[in-house]
């Protein structure tokens, strides 16, 4: 009996052990394969993202519509999305610090400096509103360059107007006005109860020579009261697209991705300017063309040294100069039934 | 008692086996993955590289299609192969690759755009696109709207792992 | 029955569900994935050949093989390169033929190009051979316009 007593128990207590490390085996099993399964999503959605965007790059003045999983988040090596990181590569990714929400709005351009030397992909959400303060033709021509499907509104140079612009809710409110290198006040009363987070102000104005250049200031607000912005970071950019790169764009990874841009420009002008060089030598007919084919590759050496040099205004200048001159002896070329330059 | 101890035993057992065989097809799976990322890998460079300005045919920026200029294709090659900081800046793009653009009519001539293999790869995969290859050199003659003629070259993608 | 034999029944019972479970799984685990680059570069591939084949310009002449195909379906009189001279039809076939062998040829891809018109054909080249199913080959046609008739471009590419 006293034995039949023990087994009894031994037996519950046995099973509870057996039953517990079963348990465990399996419990420890399932967490682990979700914690594999939710990196491999990521990884998975990344990649499904990284293809969506490279499509966009190549679909040039198309806006697109993107539904995404979740928040994605741009820095300057990449995009992240739950944890997985993909790198640009070649791509130019101009998009706000954090794009949250279901949808991503895609746009690309095609930068011409006067040749295509790269598309643009401009990123934003519904979610981030963009006012255009129209004290300029420049700020005008931005408004009009922005695709409808972005939140976009433009409003006068009037006072009464401009305090009349209040919250609604957007994520990211980015103010563009023409301005430069000047501290600001605070045009749009409205929005001063905005955390610095969640308001920014972009200063833009085309350079007085009326070349492709401008000025883009990135401006910081002045904590305290009254509400003050002062100029950040400025740079000097080539061609209107990157005026519009700078209106989507963080200071931070505007920064990195222009720095990138005239990289890119730096060599593809040396593909050109070898190819001007093939040309000039090659050439076998009257001297028109082979002056044109000088001017041509005296342009893309003064650009190409230009492009490795810090982007200021007076650099970009000599850029925008320098791709009228280019634009001019390939059209010439053109005419005289010359093969051209680009 | 002996009979609980008996369907455990075999239950473990038969536990046992099942992860050996998950592990298996999971295994083959990641390897068949891997492949596939590979041939993704390459598809995605080969398309990259068409459309690639320093490749491209063009005239004032009107872009020819799947056409490879003969000018550029060199100055590209020679500028990768003599400027460090331009394979640096294409290697963030490319890396471990090698694009070629091969002409087979009327001549036979390669250019190898970009090349960088790794000292040791397990697999490489190679993707084929036939191109037209315009050369703006030949005197008396039109390439789909641009002066000069269109040959016919073949782009070759090698990609490594 | 006995406690003893049901209970070794029931353990029978598991391992057959067991290993039936397990011949499932494999069955779908071990079926052929669908090979990605084949399904995106050999669809395109024929028509990528014939779009570089028509606008290809002669060595020795500034017209493309689309007009010299167009000169063979219709005269035929004109004259081209090699020595002797090759006319339009024997022009295409000798370009097309010399530039398949050194790409699909060497690439280790079999096919089949065929020129025709409506009234007869005109040449054509083949190495190896595709099935007989669909599925065996990516297929492209290029018509050539002329005055007199079209001229079809059909380029087969095995898979």
């Amino acid at each position: 009996m006293r034995r039949a007593q023990v087994q009894v128990q031994f037996t519950w207590i046995f099973s509870l052990f057996a039953g517990a490390l079963i348990l465990l085996f399996f419990i420890t099993f399932i967490l682990r394969q979700k914690d594999v399964s939710e990196r491999g999503l990521s990884a998975e959605v990344s990649a499904k993202l990284d293809a969506v965007l490279t499509l966009a790059q190549s679909s040039l003045q198309t806006s697109n519509n993107v539904t995404i999983p979740g928040d994605l988040g741009f820095d300057c090596t990449g995009f992240v999305y739950g944890g997985a990181r993909r790198p640009y590569g070649n791509a130019l990714v101009f998009a706000p610090g954090l794009i949250q929400g279901k949808l991503l709005i895609t746009y690309a351009d095609g930068w011409d400096v006067p040749y295509r030397a790269s598309n643009l992909l401009y990123l934003t959400s519904p979610r981030v509103r963009y006012i255009f303060l129209n004290n300029s033709e420049t700020v005008h021509s931005l408004f009009e360059a922005m695709p409808d499907a972005a939140t976009k509104q433009s409003v006068e140079w009037n006072i009464t107007l401009m305090a009349s612009i209040m919250p609604r809710n957007d994520d990211y409110v980015r103010i563009i006005l023409g301005a430069s290198s000047s501290t600001l006040p605070s045009y749009l009363p409205g929005l001063d109860a905005l955390s610095p987070e969640e308001v920014g102000v972009l200063g833009v104005s085309r350079s007085v020579s009326e070349t492709d250049a401008f000025t883009v200031t990135f401006y910081t607000r002045n904590p305290g009261a009254p509400v003050m912005y002062s100029p950040g970071e400025v740079f000097g950019v080539v061609g209107e697209e990157m005026a519009l790169a700078a209106v989507y764009s963080s200071a931070e990874l505007f920064n990195c991705t222009y720095s990138r841009a005239l990289d890119h420009l730096e060599h593809i002008t040396a593909v050109y300017y070898q190819r001007s060089r093939d040309l000039l030598a090659s050439y076998r007919g009257p001297g028109t063309c082979a002056q044109l084919y000088g001017a041509a590759g005296s342009s893309l050496s003064a650009i190409r040294r230009e492009a490795q040099r810090p982007p200021t205004l007076m650099s970009a200048e000599a850029i925008a100069a320098n791709m009228t001159a280019l634009a001019d002896a390939n059209q010439r070329l053109k005419l005289f039934s010359c093969p051209t330059v680009y | 008692m002996i009979e609980a101890v008996m369907v455990l035993v075999v239950f473990f057992f038969l536990l046992a086996v099942g992860l050996m065989v998950y592990n298996g097809l999971a295994g083959r799976g990641a390897v068949q993955r891997s492949q596939e990322a590979l041939e993704l890998r390459g598809l995605r460079i080969a398309r990259l590289a068409m459309t690639f300005p320093e490749l491209q045919c063009s005239v004032s920026n009107v872009i020819q299609e799947n056409c490879v200029d003969q000018l550029k294709a060199s100055a590209m090659s020679s500028l990768l192969s003599s400027d460090s900081r331009a394979r640096q800046y294409y290697y963030d793009t490319f890396q471990e690759a090698r694009i070629r653009v091969r002409q087979v009519y009327p001549t036979e001539e390669e250019f190898v755009i970009y090349e960088r293999e790794p000292a040791e790869y397990r697999r490489s995969e190679a993707t084929y696109l036939p191109v037209i290859v315009y050369d703006p050199l030949s005197s008396g003659g039109t390439c789909l709207t641009l002066h000069g003629a269109c040959h016919f070259g073949t782009l070759i993608v090698e990609v490594y792992q | 029955m006995r406690r003893g034999q049901a209970e070794i029944l029931g353990l029978a019972v598991v391992v057959v569900l067991v290993v039936i479970g397990f011949a499932i799984a494999m069955q779908f685990s071990l079926r052929p994935r669908d090979n990605v680059k084949r399904q995106v570069t050999d669809r395109q591939l024929a028509s990528a050949m014939l779009t570089a084949l028509l606008n290809t310009n002669l060595e020795c002449k500034d017209v493309t093989l689309a007009e010299v195909l167009q000169d063979c379906a219709s005269s035929n009189v004109f004259e081209y390169c090699g020595s002797p001279r090759r006319r339009a039809c024997q022009e295409a076939a000798y370009v097309t033929g010399l530039i398949l062998n050194r790409t699909l040829g060497e690439w280790g891809k079999d096919y089949q190009l065929q020129a025709y018109t409506k009234s007869e054909p005109k040449f054509n080249h083949t190495i190896g051979g595709c099935g007989l199913g669909l599925s065996d080959r990516e297929s492209e046609i290029f018509p050539v316009p002329t005055a007199r008739e079209t001229i079809y471009l059909r380029l087969d590419v095995c898979v």
